[in-house]
């Protein structure tokens, strides 16, 4: 299939000029799907800047941010796309869920129709994205689980059936949420030679982006 | 009991309520500061919202100036001269229309847009003509609309930082939940849309609930508006107002045009809502105040020819952004907090593109299609089916939205072959031999100040300075290399037209290659460039000098007598641009 340049390519140590190796370095597509006001901006928000605004604004569109974050011997950058929720921007999404190598599908546990709409979007993912895209589940708003209508068993079980990471997070308390990206960095493969062309890997940095990347994580 | 025996009672009650008013009192002067004497929170001259609230009532992260400068001074007294001509002229309407152009453009006062909106978007003839419509709707509304849940939704994060919108179910609040609801039933084919909160919210800033269901109806349905094509199932305004825009940057702003393809910089991320709420919330909003004035006077064009604008006045800080991050940073959060002009050289940057791209024929976009417009009859109540009812969704996508599917990724294809163009481009001497690029004359950053101070608009550098060499031989050269490029034939048609005679050898031949640029021959730029410039030349002073078959224009609005004295040459002119920039600003 076809992939624009920025997705997809080879991940392996990278030289520096005397040889020495240094951190591997991957860059990963993700996308945030789900219901309109489940929070996904958010989540994105408390990962990219830690913070949360009560009255977050609606996304017209999408917006597009980026993130940084080292695993083990990794610098792993995650290009994160946020959706607008709304069903009449629906027919946009193809264009940032193409070629990620990720995605978060996010529904609010006090809203059950949200977990249904979360399970047609894993549905969409699975038949249109590329096959080896990584999902993970998130029921967001989990501060307010006292007031719950989707239980944690119900969407743990629905998430295991169909091959996807789960973790309910909680963008106002942080709960969970850079954990749910770590483990989707995890689970993405960073191996050497990786498909230069295929979804699965993630582009490799030049030096120049490596280094400034470096300095801004691994605090 | 008898009357008087009655009124003694009532007076006894009165004074007793006074004497417990006065002990209340003075309990709370007898315990000062002791905590347990609660005081409100307005009652502290700490109480940040006096502080940070700007005149349109937008909450700021930091405290606005206390004091008005001499600047800010002038203004208000130039407004208050403004209102009156505006009142004037609101009693004797219709206006001359050279004359409301004129005044639309300086900007209608603030205390002058309730009523200059209404008249502008025809509010008093739609009620006139639809007397108890509104509050019909609002009643069909709460008992079948389908959109309240995505509307309450939105209503609860829309301007929350606004004084009128900051209090869940207040008054504004309220009112724009009525009035998207309403109107989600009058036009039941659009029904709600995201974009149209925002829209409407502002509309309610200025109008009352009734007047603002109207003003939207006409921005929605009136063809000079045609917001109905923006919003509806398949966005088909959006995709041909995005596709012109691009090709308008691949007329006259080419060298952005790569970078943002190279970058993956797509239009439909930047653009859609510029588009779908006119800049609300991505330029400052006393600038896109001004902008809502020009779009209501002259419609849909002001929305092509500000997105040209926006990217002109930035361009050469967004070429320095070297990744999509960045750029996408700027556009959709920087420019929101400090536009780096103030509001009347924006404008004044606006009126010259618009002119401009008529000039060229540029800046009405392609007709548009029957399916922009609603095609039921407004205001007919159709009762929505089982699976909008339930708010279901459908398990596949319409025929519409599989059309914009294809489009879209059809799009991206495109701009991936472009990448690669690109990556050629850049090592060709197309890049190299830069003598296209203007000047960076102020980094935008070195504005940035609190976005308090930005939309009060203290700052006036809205001066341009370009340079560049239309040298005959580094047109072939560009030419040549061009032919390196790997372009999809594209819009062949309109670049033999548009291009002059010269170059129309260049694209025959290049054909014959089977390679062809993009869009335009490689000078098509230069001379378009030229042509901002020279039409920038008619309102500005300049100097214009002939040395060595190059042509070094220079244009320094209100440009002093020190600069015009210089004598710059191809080489030196980067100094020179500063120095005269230099003292620009100190005048300034």
């Amino acid at each position: 299939m076809a992939t624009t340049p920025r997705s997809g390519g080879a991940s392996g140590a990278a030289q520096r000029p005397n040889g020495t190796s240094q951190n591997k370095s991957c860059q990963f597509k993700l996308v945030l799907l789900g219901e309109s006001a489940v929070g996904k901006s958010s989540l994105v928000l408390r990962f990219v800047k830690g913070q949360f605004h009560e009255y977050q604004e609606s996304t017209i569109g999408a917006a597009f941010l980026t993130q940084t974050i080292c695993i083990e011997d990794t610098v792993v950058k995650f290009e994160i796309w946020d959706t607008a929720g709304q069903e009449r921007y629906h027919s946009l999404a193809p264009m940032y869920y193409r070629g990620a190598q990720a995605a978060i599908v996010v529904y609010d546990i006090q809203n059950q129709d949200s977990f249904q709409r979360a399970k047609t979007w894993v549905k969409e993912l699975h038949k249109q994205a590329s096959p080896n895209i990584v999902i993970a589940l998130a029921g967001n708003k989990a501060d307010l689980s006292n007031i719950r209508v989707v239980e944690f068993d119900e969407a743990k079980q629905y998430a295991e059936e169909n091959g996807l990471l789960f973790m309910e997070t909680s963008a106002k308390t942080g709960m969970n949420v850079n954990d749910i990206f770590l483990a989707i960095a995890k689970k993405l493969p960073k191996n050497d030679g990786a498909n230069n062309q295929g979804a699965g890997a993630g582009r490799r940095l030049n030096e120049n982006e490596t280094n400034r990347q470096t300095n801004n994580c691994c605090k | 009991m008898t009357a008087a025996a009655h009124d003694d009672e009532q007076q006894h009650a009165l004074v007793k309520r006074a004497d417990d008013e006065r002990e209340d009192i003075f309990k709370r002067y007898e315990l000062g500061l002791d905590p347990s004497n609660v005081v409100d929170s307005w009652e502290n001259p700490t109480f940040e919202i006096y502080h940070i609230t700007d005149k349109y009532g937008f909450m700021h992260d930091s405290r606005l100036p206390s004091t008005r400068d001499s600047q800010e001074v002038q203004r208000t007294k130039i407004e208050l001269e403004r209102d009156k001509k505006w009142m004037k002229m609101i009693a004797h309407w219709p206006p001359h229309p050279e004359k409301l152009h004129k005044r639309v453009y300086k900007g209608i006062p603030d205390r002058i847009r309730w009523p200059a909106w209404k008249r502008l978007l025809h509010v008093e003839e739609s009620m006139a003509q639809n007397e108890g419509v509104y509050s019909r709707m609002l009643l069909l509304a709460k008992k079948y609309s389908t959109e309240t849940r995505q509307i309450d939704a939105d209503v609860n994060r829309q301007f929350r930082d606004n004084l009128a919108y900051r209090e869940r179910y207040s008054v504004k609040q309220c009112s724009l939940f009525n009035v998207l609801n309403a109107y989600s039933i009058f036009n039941s084919e659009l029904g709600y849309c995201q974009g149209m909160a925002c829209v409407a919210g502002v509309l309610l800033l200025y109008m009352q609930e009734e007047e603002a269901f109207w003003a939207l109806n006409t921005l929605i349905t009136d063809k000079k508006y045609g917001m109905h094509g923006l919003f509806i199932e398949g966005f088909p305004k959006l995709t041909r107002f995005i596709d012109h825009h691009d090709r308008i940057l691949s007329k006259i702003m080419r060298k952005l045009h790569k970078h943002f393809i190279k970058h993956n910089v797509d239009a439909l991320l930047y653009a859609i809502k510029w588009f779908f709420v006119v800049f609300v919330e991505r330029v400052p909003f006393s600038l896109s105040l001004r902008v809502w004035d020009i779009f209501l006077l002259d419609g849909d064009r002001v929305i092509v020819a500000m997105a040209v604008t926006i990217l002109y006045l930035h361009k050469d800080e967004l070429l320095r952004l070297k990744d999509m991050d960045a750029i996408i940073e700027y556009l959709q959060v920087k420019l929101h907090k400090n536009f780096g002009y103030n509001d009347d050289d924006a404008i004044q940057a606006l009126e010259r593109v618009m002119k401009k791209l008529k000039d060229l024929k540029l800046d009405a976009p392609p007709p548009a299609k029957v399916n922009e417009f609603p095609t039921r009859t407004l205001g007919h109540f159709v009762e929505a089916d089982l699976e909008k009812k339930i708010g279901r969704r459908r398990n596949d996508y319409t025929d519409t939205e599989k059309q914009v599917i294809t489009d879209v990724i059809s799009r991206q294809e495109q701009n991936a072959i472009e990448v690669q163009s690109t990556v050629s481009y850049e090592t060709s001497e197309c890049a190299t031999g830069d003598a296209y690029s203007m000047k960076t004359y102020q980094s935008i950053t070195s504005l940035a100040t609190s976005p308090a101070i930005s939309s009060y608009s203290l700052y006036s550098n809205g001066f341009v300075v370009t340079n560049f060499d239309i040298n005959n031989q580094t047109s072939r050269s560009r030419s040549q290399s061009v032919h390196n490029l790997n372009y999809q034939q594209q819009q062949s048609q309109l670049s033999q037209q548009s291009q002059p005679p010269s170059f129309a050898i260049y694209n025959e031949h290049s054909l014959q290659n089977g390679l062809m640029r993009h869009s335009f021959g490689g000078d098509s730029d230069s001379r378009n460039r030229l042509d901002v410039a020279l039409e920038a030349l008619q309102s500005q002073k300049l100097q214009l000098q002939h040395e060595n078959n190059t042509h070094i224009i220079r244009i320094v609005q209100n440009c002093s007598s020190d600069v015009t004295g210089k004598q710059p040459n191809n080489h030196a002119n980067n100094d020179d641009d500063e120095d005269a920039l230099s003292e620009e600003n100190t005048r300034l």
